[in-house]
């Protein structure tokens, strides 16, 4: 036995499409002499090898393959070209609750389902109380399963799918569903697998899942793979990606002429001075903005520059009047610079705002059309990275409410 | 969610068409696939029948009702209305032309019901086959078990109302044939519905043209007349080609365990060589059907 528990080489899967039903009926009609559907190729040449024991994550768009890769591993589907196998025991949570008879009790569905899971009465009447603990359905086992809420019938279908014990599990964007405590119970399970050393690939459109829980991961666009590696800098080339061509960018709203607006603005590295769209979290950066004022004595100058979420969120800014900095309001420059930009993973538009004299009235806001991304090097959480320490101590008890 | 026990851990998919020599071997491991997962199987034949009566008042008595009203009606009819008399068959028995066309009805309905109903299966459970891998294979199997047992279940009413009342003499040792038919019966019917249920998946007229193909295929079959010339003077000249029929083979041998007991009857040919005439079409039919079905099968979940 190999040491990897999943080997896939060169694979490959083409849907056939037809024009008509009358194209599709004459090719069957000639066993295939008369070619005329088209081939559509959901995945192509993807190689990649998953180590036992190892958690492996899966990201890319809608369409990209995600889903078909999977189905080829759990074998609902054959793949076009290419080859893969599956050391082990095989589970699949591709979709929860199919397979599932809406007029069958959840107990019947249970018995059903599991049958289909291959697994014998004796061992599925081993599990029915550990699953039902889980599903935490209560009374309704013996409900029919149309009268069960969405909730109720994606944790029974998940407890089933879990209790198979698999060696290898595939679990395809189901972490989604339900509400967060049950979320909380699904990850708490996939943890539990993986420190099992139960071979895991998690198909996730959550990037902090897939950092969080995965080791490595592959990023599939079109159906061929862009990037394959540990799972931050895979996610990280992902996210940028992602929002290059989400094409959020808004038209620079130019004041008239005869007032100040901002002329250009840019990021410099100041480890060597050159401009740069991209850094690594915690780097010493300064921001250089140009201006002009074609009337300095009619127009008194302040100057922000802020650091926005994609959904325009202010994230981090820095003013001159709230900084007590006193702007010389003709046309002319200024450097704002940062030791150490305490930023975390992700893409920040940089917004550069002229204000009058009072820092109320804004002349000019100009969004710098290249985002700055940045990319974390570590698995630290949220937006921006706040000082801190821990310590230990004992404490006295905690305040009575 | 499922658990993959189709392929053997371990084991490479390689992509590119299934050759004859692989899809033959599968077949022989269908055997094996179906001892394994007999409890899906039976999962699945209780469900077919559950399904078929859930929601009505009787519910598990309509396969009973059915049955004995139909022998009702046949024996009625062939001893009241009619009047129709067989030579030599004692005044007691003036029902055999009855007994004749129920036996013939019920296990012509066995089979050719399992069968068109298999046809339709797959697409039927499109949403499974689409998202788990379980043996495709077991579905069309579960459908022609099912109507296999109505069929037994109807004869189960025969046997307690024609031989508890009398009204026919007992088989006795003829008995003894019936695993043999039986198994042989849901061969052929498996093999048929493997093909039928595959195909239909590509080409879903096959399922329409089944369903005319039955109907001629019934009337071909001497299920509601007697292949024999007191009777139809007019049926000698066909009569070799009639019996090369699988299905003449196969209700003869049912006819010849339930009916020859009366000895007026006459059933020339013994049941065990009508078995073995039978059993090649039904070896062959299984074989074929098996391994058109592991031919095809990969493209199921593209297809549905």
């Amino acid at each position: 036995m190999s040491a990897a528990a999943i080997e896939i080489e060169g694979l490959g899967k083409a849907y056939r499409r037809y024009a008509s039903g009358v194209d599709r009926g004459l090719e069957l009609a000639s066993f295939g002499a008369v070619r005329r559907h088209r081939e559509f190729w959901a995945l192509r040449g993807v190689t990649a090898t998953l180590a036992r024991g190892e958690a492996f994550g899966l990201v890319g768009g809608n369409g990209a393959g995600k889903s078909t890769l999977l189905k080829l591993l759990a074998g609902t589907t054959f793949p076009s070209e290419g080859r893969f196998r599956v050391a082990g025991r095989l589970g699949a949570l591709l979709e929860l609750g199919a397979g599932f008879h809406l007029d069958l009790s959840g107990r019947e569905n249970l018995q059903l389902a599991g049958a289909l899971l291959g697994l014998s009465r004796a061992e599925l009447r081993a599990k029915e109380g550990e699953i039902l603990d889980f599903a935490e359905i209560g009374e309704f086992v013996d409900a029919p399963v149309r009268t069960y809420s969405t909730g109720m019938a994606v944790r029974l279908s998940f407890a089933l799918a879990t209790a198979i014990d698999p060696d290898v599990l595939i679990i395809d964007e189901v972490l989604a569903v339900g509400d967060l405590y049950f979320q909380k119970k699904c990850i708490d399970r996939v943890l539990d697998f993986k420190r099992r050393g139960k071979t895991i690939l998690l198909c996730s459109h959550s990037l902090y899942d897939v950092r969080n829980l995965c080791e490595r991961a592959l990023w599939l666009e079109h159906g061929v793979v862009r990037g394959l590696g540990d799972s931050v800098s895979v996610t990280n080339d992902y996210a940028t990606f992602q929002r290059e061509h989400s094409d959020a960018s808004e038209a620079p709203s130019t004041p008239p002429a005869g007032l100040p607006r901002v002329l250009a603005a840019r990021v410099v590295r100041r480890a060597d001075g050159k401009e740069v769209h991209e850094i690594d979290a915690g780097e010493a950066i300064e921001v250089r903005v140009w201006w002009e004022n074609p009337e300095p004595a009619k127009h008194a100058l302040q100057l922000g520059l802020g650091f926005l979420r994609q959904d325009r969120t202010l994230v981090a800014a820095a003013a001159t009047h709230l900084d007590g900095v006193p702007v010389d309001s003709r046309s002319g420059a200024a450097v704002l610079e940062f030791d150490a930009l305490p930023l975390l993973a992700g893409q920040f538009t940089v917004l550069v705002v002229l204000f009058d004299g009072d820092g109320v009235h804004r002349h000019h806001e100009f969004t710098m059309h290249e985002p700055l991304t940045i990319r974390a090097r570590t698995k630290e959480l949220g937006l921006v990275r706040v000082p801190h320490r821990w310590r230990f101590a004992p404490l006295e008890a905690p305040p009575a409410r | 969610m499922q658990a993959t026990r189709e392929r053997e851990p371990g084991e490479w998919v390689e992509a590119g068409p299934v050759r004859v020599v692989d899809a033959l071997a599968a077949s022989a491991r269908l055997f094996r696939t179906i001892a394994e997962r007999r409890e899906l199987v039976v999962a699945g034949v209780r469900r077919d029948l559950a399904a078929r009566f859930s929601g009505t008042l009787l519910g598990r008595l309509w396969p009973l009702l059915t049955p004995l009203l139909l022998f009702g009606v046949y024996y009625f009819l062939f001893t009241r209305i009619f009047g129709f008399r067989l030579d030599g068959l004692p005044e007691q028995h003036r029902a055999a032309l009855g007994v004749w066309m129920f036996v013939g009805t019920l296990v012509w309905t066995g089979f050719a019901e399992g069968v068109t109903r298999a046809s339709t299966v797959l697409v039927e459970n499109g949403t499974l086959i689409k998202k788990l891998a379980f043996p495709a294979e077991l579905l069309p199997l579960q459908t022609v078990l099912a109507s296999t047992v109505t069929q037994l279940l109807a004869f189960g009413v025969f046997a307690l109302v024609a031989f508890g009342a009398s009204l026919w003499p007992f088989s006795g040792a003829a008995l003894v044939w019936v695993p043999a038919i039986l198994v042989l019966q849901v061969l052929f019917a498996y093999g048929l519905a493997l093909c039928a249920s595959a195909a239909t998946v590509f080409l879903r007229d096959t399922a329409a043209a089944l369903g005319l193909l039955f109907t001629v295929w019934m009337f071909a079959t001497p299920v509601f007349w007697m292949p024999v010339r007191e009777v139809l003077p007019t049926i000698e000249r066909w009569l070799p080609w009639i019996e090369r029929n699988p299905t003449y083979s196969l209700l003869y041998a049912w006819r010849a365990v339930l009916m020859s007991s009366e000895p007026a009857l006459a059933f020339p040919r013994s049941i065990g060589a009508e078995l073995a005439a039978f059993a090649p079409w039904a070896l062959g039919a299984f074989v074929v059907g098996a391994t058109f079905f592991a031919c095809v099968k990969r493209r199921f979940a593209d297809e549905v």
